[in-house]
């Protein structure tokens, strides 16, 4: 599976199963598919536009707190990563604004006991048995 | 072990998946099982965060959004959203 490009990436070193599956180190890193499609030269304010009023103000808020901190250190730094985050959140966001909606109502739900998934991974796996070559 | 569950919106994204995409999807769901911490946070702004996001299949072109609830009578997991780039 050496030139297998597959991968499962989450938080590294913890993957070493599925590495030896479906990864491989000689892959290219994974792209995040959230900020396929929304420009890298976006501006912060065509970020904040692109985000539902659910996230605007975690936006926000990161976005001074990283202005003010570049300010006293005189590095962009942390401006430009808070960018890329929200950035991909954007994207996905434009992807389809209202699954990213219900999705954040969803997340909601589930936190506050108020909703529980009932289909299980068993019948994810059954749903899509047929479809393995 | 996590229990891993979802809703019928996301399982319709997930019968959606193109093939090729469906043997990764199916690894990752063995991994939520296992380890659903291994998840990048969903917001790096909160890298402990019960919302989590894995990258998977050729390249990381999709990803599953869930949640991991951690709690000694109730170990789950929550998916969100499964999404790809066509």
């Amino acid at each position: 599976m050496a030139d297998d490009p597959g991968v499962v990436r989450g938080r590294s070193g913890s993957m070493e199963r599925y590495r030896q599956v479906v990864s491989a180190e000689s892959a290219p890193p994974p792209r995040r598919p959230q900020s396929e499609g929304f420009p890298r030269s976006a501006t912060p304010r065509a970020i904040r536009e692109a985000l539902l009023p659910e996230e605007t103000g975690q936006f926000d808020s990161e976005w001074r707190t990283a202005m003010s901190r570049s300010a006293e250190r005189l590095d962009l730094a942390e401006v430009y990563t808070v960018l890329e985050r929200w950035r991909a959140i954007a994207a996905l966001t434009q992807a389809d604004p209202q699954a990213h909606r219900r999705m954040l109502q969803r997340a909601e739900l589930v936190l506050t006991g108020q909703d529980r998934g009932t289909i299980t991974a068993d019948d994810m796996r059954e749903m899509l048995a047929h479809r393995l070559g | 072990m996590y229990e891993v569950v979802t809703d019928d919106e996301v399982a319709r994204q997930i019968r959606a998946l193109p093939d090729e995409l469906v043997p990764y999807y199916l690894q990752v769901l063995d991994l939520l099982e296992l380890t659903p911490w291994s998840g990048e946070p969903y917001n790096d702004a909160k890298p402990d965060g019960a919302m989590r996001k894995l990258l998977f299949g050729p390249a990381g072109r999709a990803e599953v959004i869930y949640l991991v609830l951690d709690h000694d009578h109730d170990r789950r997991v929550e998916l969100l959203r499964v999404h790809w780039i066509s």
